[in-house]
């Protein structure tokens, strides 16, 4: 008996040293690692750069009188100076020029010096890094601090072609320059770039275009922060040195960025006005790499302008150690490709130059490109969207607790209530149905029992089906806090440019950080959850705060996507999730997803309060109104109820509310039920009158573009509607009166057709 | 819930290990926002009693910037009427004062000027005083007759100008041989009162403000801040030589950063480096009117103002302005943490808003370096920004004038007519606390007290609560006195006829009751009553003559353990504030079963150490039955305490007394009897013990933070394998 057992010890021993000898075998392996790729094959990048030949490029503006005529469509003419690769495009009918450099009127009052004012003449500034030296800062350069010169300039069908070449840092930026019916579109060609061993971070491309300085005239630009914001030509300005720029379709988490606080830029486009002249950019290639980028007069030499930055790297922030948070700044390696990154500028002349001009242009563009289809035929009244919540949890001992705030059944009596008031264009957004509630993602089918059930979804559904009522039901996916639907983290998170599992750590420090999910795993998780929403009859997703909205770089290797593949990502589901339920909604969506939506829920509707942003503007508002339907906040989120309840009609967006049942749990703390008041109860009444009012005042007007915007007097604005309708709010605590037009304190008027807009 | 829960719970500790490991936590864009009501560069909140963060409505919006653009009018220019000026910013402005016109005066310190604004924020004049030049004047102030005062700092004066800005008097350091030679006399902002006597603030006076006369004679010092004198201060000073003492004597009572009059005369300070009482509101004799005033109050003992979201639970605020609106409302801004908070005349938080630091741009609303706060006749707040040189106007938004308005009416006592406004209130935010208790008032008032008691309750307001249950328990006492007098005839005449026909009936019956059997379970638990009239004879029995078991013992324990969770979880509201928010019994009663078994394994250790006779199950079975007390008191306080209010503290306090007195008493008599100790020997084998105690619990703590950091250990090899 002791013999055996003395030998069974011993074969433990020896297998045991075994395994020991080979995992260290293998670690050895890993680490010297001889089947490993051998050293890339570096260009000699010097070789490429032959500055004997080419004439540097010259410091200043360029000589107006070298520009010739290189194409020219019914509309407009390009004038391009084959000297400086500047251009000029001139409007025909009005003889008005838009210039790719800075005004010469004004540029011997310019008061940037030196680099700066160099860089404002360049047609390209670029940034760059040496990214080996972890200490070194980035530098901003154009073609003239670095013996620059223009290589190989063609002139094509509709344009021309250029690299501009950077010897001294050994860059060359093979560019573009096309000229359509009524826009002139710029495109650097990733492909062709060429880098020597300095790490190329950011692209500028004719940076200062319509670039005005403040000389007293009415202009402004226009930036895609939130609703739209304007920042008006103005000569003293407080905190002068402050500028804009931000990432397109929202900050990028695998990398550092800056906290700002701003909105996500859910449109890519930016505009500027100055004088009776304007134009609108889109960026219609590689937007998801791109930058939005403002210098008002005074930040960055004395003009106002408006660009995209292209971004080709960005800044992370290694951290080493946990503890203390130590760490450095390093860029990410490989530069972002995509084939081509395009700036396309809408020329708009007198009577369009202002930002409904501008809207319009961004309105057709997405209407006849990006296959956008307006609102045919909509019922007499207009929608209200009733958001209900069905349950949270709150942080308990062992297990967090269930709060039960609106059944399957209380919806029902909601609805019916609703109905029965008058309020007939019900549209449901059913939240927190899931198991165990709105702040618990992953596994979201069935439909939690406690609240009713898949059952009792199911007879809600039809109920809403029986009076002609559409039900979304909410969801996020991008985030996973219980690690069902198979997701594990370690597997299937999404993951920053370090390889760290990024954590999402909610505002409510009461509840677990959960983890951000791979965009690759999430599309698998909602294409097999399509089939579960079609059983419960559901109309539709809506989309909240995830798909949509949140377009990150995931390093995950088994789900790697760069933005750009985010995005398309998040389009193939959008556009699955509409064939095989019929309809999405999303909340403040970007716009990449506009062909798909039905319905923008809770669109921004405010800005960011930058100190140099001098005015809010419906710019979001303007491009979707007779597009899609929108709502702005819930109106029982209102700070001011009667000013932001005016501002809803002024934007032309319908009611939205969010709502429980009559007996909802104590939500006092809950995770993320923070919302002030959602008893029905409290808010029934409120409805009625929001509804009928605004009914009355946006019916008719469901399926019409909106053609002006303007403020008529502090605190009055007017909304023009196709066929001239016209709404005129007064936030002012005094009646407006002018030419016979009477708007009451704190109300509005509705002016229908007849009179010119 | 169940399994579902438990695996997911599972899952989160497994990925919070993970956690430690790998991840640094990020806060992702966007993602936070999740449905934020508007892009308001901050958030706003109200902190209850409890200290529960409640979200609200903004109370005060962005309504512009001011000051940003000022001219120097050269004299000169203006006379000559030409346009041509020079702009010169705001440098580090360290002051600002809003008069009775609502023009803005502000302390332009880094370019030794006093500026002056229109009500629209447009440049009227600068006094730099030609006569005699102000130097980094770092306060001002202006009377009704305008009159401007200067806190000259760098010339160590007070300066008083007359309206159109000529130099009256200059007030040097006062001459008093009340001033210590010591004391460095800085002055950094004053204040006058209706009398014309200045109250200066200096830097680092912890002595309190400077009063001094119309003509800058010195009056004494006003409003000083206490040292607060703890225990072990005064251990300290009995165990310390005195040199040691004094070097260790840095206690200094905080401060005063700032200060501030409203129209009554009340005078305001603030003071930054203390932990309570930050801000005072005293009146001309020196006294503050603050504690006890609001509605918390019995829940705060040492109030502490300037509010901190609770994740930031380990900062002390650090405020560093004041200003009083008409309503007699604070506000106080947090110049470290950015939060600027208000309380109404009583003290009571209204609500409190910070933002997140933004180094990258600046924002309409928030201030990047708050150096002062001012309130204009419009109820807006001017905060000065001394890093952006220029001032952020947030004006009152229509939630939170209603809330003003209604608190007003509240505090003048118009219960009533607040009424619909606080209804509305509640409407607004279901959630919010101020609302819940107007509510209640105004119901207390109408002498509706259910609906008081109710909604004081809800609210956690003690006092309130307290008052409504008084009359609704008097209410009840007289319905239904009638029966109580019934009950009360019929018990006395019951005892009446007991008393006579006792004799009778004990002949009857008394031997026939049927005596238990020595060692039945009933006698064993019959033997509780012996311990009560003779504890030390009653344990001694326990351990010679087995007059208790192992079940007997469990079942005394386990009815202890309920009694003290019923006590916990079952006391008044009244007594027990916590119970509004929700009482977790499973952490205490895991607690009192840890400290029970503890103490009688370390009992038992150091007892028979020192020959004690007790073994191991007789210690066992008297910690058991030294508990029961709290069976007996306890659940009656319990059920009583829900019929007492505030008035019967002492009774309620002393009847807990008288549990803890007799438990205790209990179990020295316990270890005297059972293992066969004098008095004393009891007691210093009870102290033995208790240390033993201490030694297990350090020990236990050790163990686990030791195999944690192994756990964390093995788990970080298996990563560094699994990744690598």
């Amino acid at each position: 008996m002791s013999k055996r057992r003395w030998n069974g010890w011993l074969i433990a021993r020896l297998v045991l040293s075994t395994a020991v000898l080979l995992v260290m075998g293998w670690i050895t392996l890993l680490i010297w690692n001889p089947w490993g790729d051998d050293v890339e094959q570096k260009v000699d990048a010097a070789a490429l750069f032959n500055t004997a030949e080419h004439v540097p490029y010259k410091a200043g503006l360029p000589n107006e009188q070298g520009f010739q005529l290189f194409a020219e469509s019914d509309r407009l003419k390009l004038l391009v100076d084959p000297a400086t690769a500047h251009f000029q495009v001139v409007m025909k009918d009005t003889g008005k020029v838009w210039r790719s450099y800075p005004d010469p009127t004004h540029w011997k009052d310019e008061k940037a010096t030196g680099t700066w004012k160099n860089q404002l003449t360049s047609p390209i500034i670029i940034e760059y890094v040496n990214a080996n030296n972890y200490k070194a800062s980035s530098v901003s350069n154009g073609l003239i601090e670095n013996q620059g010169y223009l290589e190989d300039f063609k002139q094509t069908e509709k344009g021309f072609t250029v690299t501009f070449a950077f010897p001294k840092i050994q860059f060359k930026i093979p560019i573009e320059v096309e000229l359509d019916n009524d826009y002139v579109e710029t495109r650097i060609k990733d492909a062709g770039i060429v880098e020597g061993s300095l790490s190329l971070l950011n692209v500028k491309l004719y940076p200062l275009f319509g670039a005005e300085p403040s000389v007293g005239q009415d202009g402004y630009i226009v930036l895609p922060d939130g609703s739209g914001s304007l920042i008006q030509f103005q000569q003293d300005r407080t905190m002068q040195q402050l500028t804009y720029n931000e990432s397109v379709y929202g900050p990028d988490a695998s990398y550092y960025y800056e906290y700002t606080d701003r909105q996500r830029i859910a449109m890519p486009v930016y505009g500027l006005k100055s004088g009776d002249q304007a134009f609108i950019a889109i960026l219609t290639q590689g937007e998801s790499f791109a930058n939005v980028f403002a210098a008002p007069s005074g930040s960055i030499g004395s003009s106002n302008w408006v660009t995209a930055e292209w971004q080709y790297r960005k800044r992370f922030y290694q951290s080493v150690s946990k503890s203390t948070g130590e760490g450095f700044y390093t860029y990410s390696g490989d530069r972002f490709n995509t084939d081509t990154r395009a700036t396309r500028y809408y020329l708009l002349g007198t009577e369009q130059s202002d930002y409904t001009g501008m809207a319009a242009a961004y309105r057709n563009y997405l209407i006849n490109e990006r296959g956008v289809k307006p609102i045919q035929s909509p019922r007499k009244d207009i929608p209200f969207f009733l958001d209900l919540v069905g349950a949270d949890i709150e942080k308990g001992l062992f297990f967090d607790s269930y709060l039960k705030a609106t059944s399957t059944d209380d919806a029902k009596s909601i609805v019916s209530r609703l109905y029965d008031s008058g309020i007939k264009n019900q549209q449901v957004l059913f939240a927190g149905w899931q198991q165990d509630g709105y702040s618990t993602h992953g596994g979201y089918f069935p439909v939690d029992k406690r609240i009713g059930g898949n059952e009792g979804m199911k007879s809600f559904i039809t109920f809403a089906h029986s009076l002609d009522i559409p039900v979304y039901l909410t969801a996020n996916y991008t985030l996973n806090t219980n690690g069902d639907d198979g997701f594990w983290w370690r597997r299937d998170g999404l993951r920053n440019m370090a390889g760290t599992v990024l954590e999402y750590k909610p505002k409510n420090h009461d509840q677990d950080a959960s983890d951000y999910v791979s965009p690759g795993f999430y599309k698998k998780v909602v294409e097999s959850d399509l089939k579960n929403f079609k059983a419960l009859g559901a109309d539709g997703i809506d989309f909240e705060d995830g798909i949509t909205q949140q377009v990150n770089t995931d390093y995950n290797s088994r789900y790697r996507a760069s933005r750009g593949d985010v995005v398309d990502i998040q389009q193939q589901i959008v556009q699955e999730t509409k064939e095989q339920l019929g309809s999405v909604a999303a909340s403040n969506a970007n716009f990449y997803a506009l062909d798909q939506l039905d319905h923008i829920h809770r669109l921004a509707s405010d800005y960011s309060y930058d100190v140099f942003v001098t005015e809010s503007i419906p710019f979001a508002q303007i491009v979707l109104h007779g597009l899609k339907t929108y709502t702005l906040e819930w109106s029982n989120l209102r700070d001011e109820w009667d000013d932001e309840f005016l501002r809803s009609i002024e934007f032309g967006a319908y009611p939205t509310y969010v709502l429980s049942g009559d007996h909802a749990d104590d939500l006092r703390r809950s995770y993320s039920l923070w919302y002030y008041s959602l008893n029905v109860n409290d808010w029934i009444d409120r409805i009625q009158e929001e509804y009928a009012k605004a009914n009355a005042a946006l019916a008719p007007v469901q399926d019409r573009f909106i053609t002006a915007h303007r403020t008529l007097a502090p605190g009055v604005k007017e909304t023009v509607y196709d066929g001239g309708y016209r709404i005129i709010v007064n936030y002012n605590e005094t009646d407006y009166a002018k030419d016979g037009l009477v708007v009451p304190a704190n109300n509005y008027v509705v002016r229908e057709g007849g009179t010119q807009p | 819930m169940g399994g579902v829960c438990l695996n997911t719970q599972w899952l989160r500790i497994v990925s919070a290990l993970a956690l430690l490991l790998t991840s640094t936590i990020l806060a992702l864009p966007g993602s936070g926002s999740r449905a934020f009501a508007s892009q308001l560069p901050y958030e706003t909140y109200y902190k209850d009693g409890f200290g529960q963060l409640v979200k609200t409505q903004a109370a005060y919006l962005p309504a512009g910037v001011l000051g940003y653009n000022l001219a120097t009018a050269d004299a000169a220019a203006v006379s000559s009427g030409t346009t041509a000026t020079t702009k010169l910013p705001l440098n580090q402005p360290k002051d600002l004062f809003v008069d009775e016109q609502d023009n803005i005066y502000i302390a332009d310190t880094g370019n030794n000027r006093i500026v002056q604004l229109d009500s629209t924020g447009q440049f009227v004049r600068e006094l730099t005083v030609p006569d005699s030049p102000l130097k980094k004047p770092s306060g001002v102030f202006v009377n009704k007759e305008g009159n401007i005062y200067v806190a000259d700092t760098g010339n160590n004066r007070v300066v008083t100008l007359d309206a159109q800005g000529r130099l009256l008097k200059s007030l040097d350091r006062p001459k008093s041989s009340y001033l210590p030679a010591s004391f460095k006399y800085d002055p950094i902002n004053l204040i006058v009162d209706k009398r014309g006597f200045i109250y200066v603030t200096t830097l680092g006076a912890y002595q309190g403000l400077v009063e001094l006369d119309p003509d800058g004679n010195f009056i004494g010092f006003f409003g000083p801040n206490r040292v607060k004198f703890s225990v072990f201060d005064s251990f300290k000073r009995f165990v310390y030589t005195r040199e040691m003492y004094q070097r260790e004597l840095k206690k200094l009572p905080g401060a005063i950063a700032n200060s501030t009059i409203d129209r009554e005369g009340f005078i305001y300070t603030v003071t930054k480096e203390i932990q309570t009482n930050q801000i005072k509101k005293l009146n001309i004799a020196g006294l503050d009117q603050l504690p006890g005033k609001s509605d918390f109050a019995s829940l705060q003992s040492g109030r502490s103002f300037g509010e901190l979201l609770h994740w930031q639970r380990d900062l002390s605020p650090q405020l560093n302005d004041i200003t009083v609106d008409n309503d007699g409302n604070i506000t106080v801004v947090d110049s470290i943490w950015n939060t600027i908070s208000q309380y109404d005349r009583s003290g009571n938080l209204l609500f409190f808003w910070s933002s997140d630091t933004i180094t990258a741009t600046s924002k309409t609303g928030v201030v990047k370096t708050p150096a002062a706060i001012a309130n204009n006749s419009k109820n807006e707040l001017l905060i000065l920004d001394g890093t952006n040189n220029l001032i952020q106007v947030l004006r009152p938004s229509a939630f939170g004038s209603l809330v003003h308005e209604a608190n007003a009416l509240t505090q003048e006592g118009k219960y009533v007519e607040s009424e619909p406004l606080w209804n509305e209130v509640r409407r607004l935010n279901a959630q919010y606390s101020p609302a819940l208790i107007g509510l209640a008032k105004a119901a207390y008032k109408q002498e509706d007290y259910q609906r008081a008691q109710q909604l004081f309750y809800e609210a956690g307001v003690i006092g309130g609560y307290s008052e409504s249950f008084w009359q609704n328990r008097l209410a009840w006492f007289q319905r239904h006195f009638g029966l109580f007098m019934n009950i009360v005839i019929a018990v006395g005449v019951v005892l009446l006829l007991w008393g006579k026909l006792k004799h009778r009936l004990r002949f009857a019956s008394g031997w026939s009751l049927p005596v238990p059997s020595e060692h039945s379970l009933a006698s064993r638990l019959r033997h509780l009553f012996v311990l009560i009239k003779q504890p030390v004879d009653g344990f001694y029995s326990i351990r010679y003559e087995g007059k208790a078991s192992l079940a007997s013992s469990l079942i005394i324990l386990a009815a202890a353990i309920a009694a003290f969770g019923y006590m916990e979880a079952g006391t008044s509201f009244v007594f027990n504030p916590k119970v509004q928010i929700g009482i977790d019994l499973v952490p205490l009663t895991v607690q009192f079963i840890g400290i029970w078994v503890g103490w009688v394994v370390s009992n038992y250790l150091i007892s028979s150490l020192l020959r004690g006779e007790g073994r191991f199950k007789d210690v066992l079975y008297g910690s058991s039955y030294a508990l029961f007390p709290i069976i007996l008191i306890g659940i009656p306080v319990t059920l009583l305490s829900r019929a007492m209010t505030l008035d019967e503290l002492s009774i309620f306090h002393f009847l807990k007394l008288a549990i803890v007195l007799w438990t205790a008493l209990l179990f020295i008599w316990m270890v005297q009897g059972i293992h066969n100790y004098t008095f004393i020997e009891a007691i210093f084998v009870i102290v033995l013990s208790l240390i033993a105690l201490t030694i297990i619990v350090i020990l236990i703590f050790i163990l686990i933070s030791l195999s944690n950091e192994l756990i964390n250990f093995i788990n970080s090899l298996y990563q560094e394998v699994i990744i690598r």
